[in-house]
């Protein structure tokens, strides 16, 4: 289990992390999320061991990270970077091997790293002849290669086309059902919605929401989306407790209800009004979350 | 895993990629055919040379004369054949159409072509031009023959030299000069070249961003020695790869290396790694300080400036090897690379010299890797503009 604690970073007069705790369990996949600038990547450094912050800890596994166990660990930094004249097998095993693996092992990863990205074709050519596509399939296989128990990654899903999104989800979920840890950032909500257990969301360096996707979703009110032949709206507002969101354009209305009410004294009052089309739980999406989070 | 495993890594990695660059394969060629030719080239011009010439004589040659000629002949190691021509208009002939390479009159020396002063030619046909007029001379102050013998016999004074120590010769005449000039000059673009290269590589790094990435896995002062290292050892082996072919041909065509080369040739790659250990780590620190390529230059500049201010004092030193400011500069540990090797291969040096300039410089550079290691672990990972010096060390 990765472990953070009170992690607190200052630069000149800004506070890029506010004592940020949380942790993430070895098979699980964590979205770190945050506006630009919140401190993700100051705290992803803090864990990689790039950034010694000013006061915090960082633990694997119960124990404070040295440097071989930090070697297990796979980074892949916001801003990528790999050799440009380095052939693709060849900084692989590279990465591997500073990693600690010999060098059988990093040449046997790194094919089949290779091939798992699809990179067969292109695995002598030089970097710099690669897309930029490819080049950040590299740069997950320099993650990848050496079997991390732990992968940090800051915006892996940037620049990537949908193909190259499902590769790389695909990849992460794998990782995660053989066992490793993974922390990614990104700001593609949907995307972490899908692939993520759980989020953990900073603001202005502090962390103002945590937690499973699913438990977080159904924290706070109660949403409902109820739909007559005829506007619903003056019967569901008659109800105590019950305020109205929002009307779709197909009649649908949403409604929040306190947490006294109880769901079925809604439906009835729905019924009552006209025959009823639509009634159904609304879940808040992650991106809803996100920005009630942010804006608090 | 252990750090040095960790250092030889890196420097592999330097060592494999930098070897493959073609810069690195043309300038190595090309120092190696440039020293390849200053070793044969000088040997072309003087295998040119005949070592037999033969000299006509016609007329009242004086006996001085001749027996300068078989001097002559001695002194320029050639073998030197007098033939008695009948009359001047015969012995020009020859000369012309090169049966005779020279003709001595009773007043002139006749040549074909005017030669050059430093060809044995030139100093055979001088000579001779020279006793004959001495010899004309001396026979109307009225000297006897075996006066004027004597008197040409006499050699020059002595030319006393002020600045050479205790009255010795400033330069022996088989001192390995030649061998120390291009040395020297080898040796300073090496640790200029090698030097920059460890910047540049750094530079290069925070560049593409990859150190990020490395830096997730290995300590700043992992990738710094190993980079140091690994560019280091490349540099040492280019030394070797264009020395072996001039040192190889040198001694095939059996020309005589003069005295102390071996020494010179040994402090020389001493100083190679005393020199670029020293410089590799400054540079090192100063491409830390940058993320762009052209903002290099001005952080890098003091370090190439002590390295040309060396090459500087290198040339003093070699002009004045026994001045007290040559004392100086050879144990200056930035001087020392350049100046030390100068001044041992042409000065006067105490037992202690050395050991002490060697100590001198791997104190320093202990002190500059320390110093080296902060700031290039303090702004290594900082990237935009270029970093104070101040920033990296805190």
């Amino acid at each position: 289990m990765l472990e953070l604690s009170d992690l607190t970073q200052r630069y000149g007069n800004v506070l890029a992390l506010d004592g940020v705790s949380f942790s993430v369990e070895r098979g699980r996949i964590c979205g770190f999320l945050g506006p630009n600038g919140a401190g993700k990547t100051t705290a992803m450094r803090a864990v990689m061991g790039i950034l010694e912050p000013d006061a915090g800890t960082v633990r694997w596994e119960g124990r404070p990270i040295n440097d071989d166990v930090r070697r297990r660990f796979g980074y892949m930094p916001e801003e990528r970077g790999l050799y440009k004249t380095m052939g693709v097998r060849e900084h692989l095993v590279y990465l591997a091997r500073l990693h600690g693996q010999s060098r059988g092992d990093a040449l046997v990863s790194a094919d089949r790293w290779i091939d798992a990205l699809g990179l067969t074709e292109r695995a002598e050519s030089k970097v710099e002849e690669l897309s930029l596509g490819n080049q950040q399939r590299v740069q997950l296989g320099g993650a990848l290669a050496h079997d991390p128990e732990l992968l940090v990654l800051d915006e892996p899903f940037s620049g990537l086309d949908p193909i190259g999104v499902d590769v790389m989800s695909e990849v992460l979920r794998k990782q995660a059902a053989q066992g490793v840890a993974v922390v990614f950032s990104s700001h593609q909500l949907d995307l972490v919605e899908d692939l993520c257990d759980e989020v953990v969301v900073v603001h202005r360096g502090a962390k103002v929401l945590a937690g499973e996707v699913g438990a977080l979703k159904h924290e706070g009110r109660r949403r409902f989306a109820v739909g007559i032949e005829g506007d619903a709206s003056p019967a569901l507002e008659a109800v105590v407790g019950v305020t109205l969101v929002t009307r779709r354009p197909d009649g649908v209305v949403v409604v929040e209800l306190e947490d006294d009410v109880d769901p079925q004294v809604v439906l009835a009052a729905a019924s009552t009004a006209g025959p009823l089309t639509h009634f159904s739980r609304e879940l808040p999406l992650l991106s809803e979350l996100f920005r009630r989070a942010v804006a608090a | 895993m252990a750090g040095a495993a960790i250092v030889r890594l890196v420097a592999g990695r330097e060592l494999r990629e930098r070897s493959r660059q073609k810069s690195f394969k043309l300038s190595t060629a090309f120092i190696a055919v440039a020293l390849l030719a200053t070793v044969i080239l000088p040997q072309l011009l003087t295998d040119d040379e005949p070592d037999s010439y033969d000299v006509g004589v016609v007329g009242a040659v004086p006996e001085l004369v001749r027996s300068t000629i078989d001097g002559l002949a001695a002194a320029t190691g050639s073998e030197l054949s007098v033939v008695e021509v009948s009359d001047l208009g015969a012995g020009e002939t020859r000369v012309a159409d090169g049966s005779l390479d020279l003709l001595v009159t009773g007043g002139e020396v006749v040549v074909d072509e005017q030669p050059e002063v430093s060809t044995t030619l030139g100093r055979v046909s001088g000579r001779l031009a020279q006793v004959l007029s001495l010899s004309a001379g001396f026979t109307e102050a009225g000297l006897t023959s075996e006066e004027a013998a004597d008197a040409l016999s006499r050699g020059p004074a002595p030319v006393r030299s002020l600045a050479a120590a205790d009255g010795e010769a400033d330069v022996a005449s088989d001192s390995p000069q030649p061998l120390l000039i291009l040395g020297v000059i080898l040796l300073y673009l090496s640790l200029l070249t090698f030097g920059v290269a460890v910047a540049t590589g750094v530079v290069e790094e925070k560049t593409s961003r990859v150190v990020e990435v490395l830096l997730s896995a290995i300590r700043p002062h992992h990738l710094l020695a190993g980079k140091v290292l690994g560019i280091g050892v490349l540099g040492l082996a280019q030394l070797v790869m264009v020395a072996t072919p001039a040192l190889v041909v040198a001694i095939a065509t059996g020309t005589e290396l003069p005295s102390g080369s071996l020494q010179t040739v040994g402090s020389l790659v001493l100083w190679f790694v005393l020199g670029y250990a020293l410089y590799s780590c400054a540079y090192a620190a100063a491409g830390s300080l940058v993320s762009r390529m052209e903002e290099a230059n001005n952080t890098s500049f003091p370090v190439t400036f002590a390295l040309i201010a060396a090459y500087g004092g290198a040339i003093f030193v070699g002009n004045a090897p026994d001045s007290g400011a040559a004392r100086v500069l050879a144990l200056f540990p930035p001087t020392a690379p350049l100046a030390m090797p100068t001044r041992a291969a042409l000065g006067d040096t105490a037992w202690w010299e050395v050991p002490l300039a060697v100590v001198l410089t791997l104190a320093a550079t202990y002190g500059l890797v320390r110093l080296a290691g902060r700031i290039y672990a303090g702004s290594v990972l900082r990237f935009g503009p270029k970093v104070k010096l101040r920033q990296a060390l805190r």
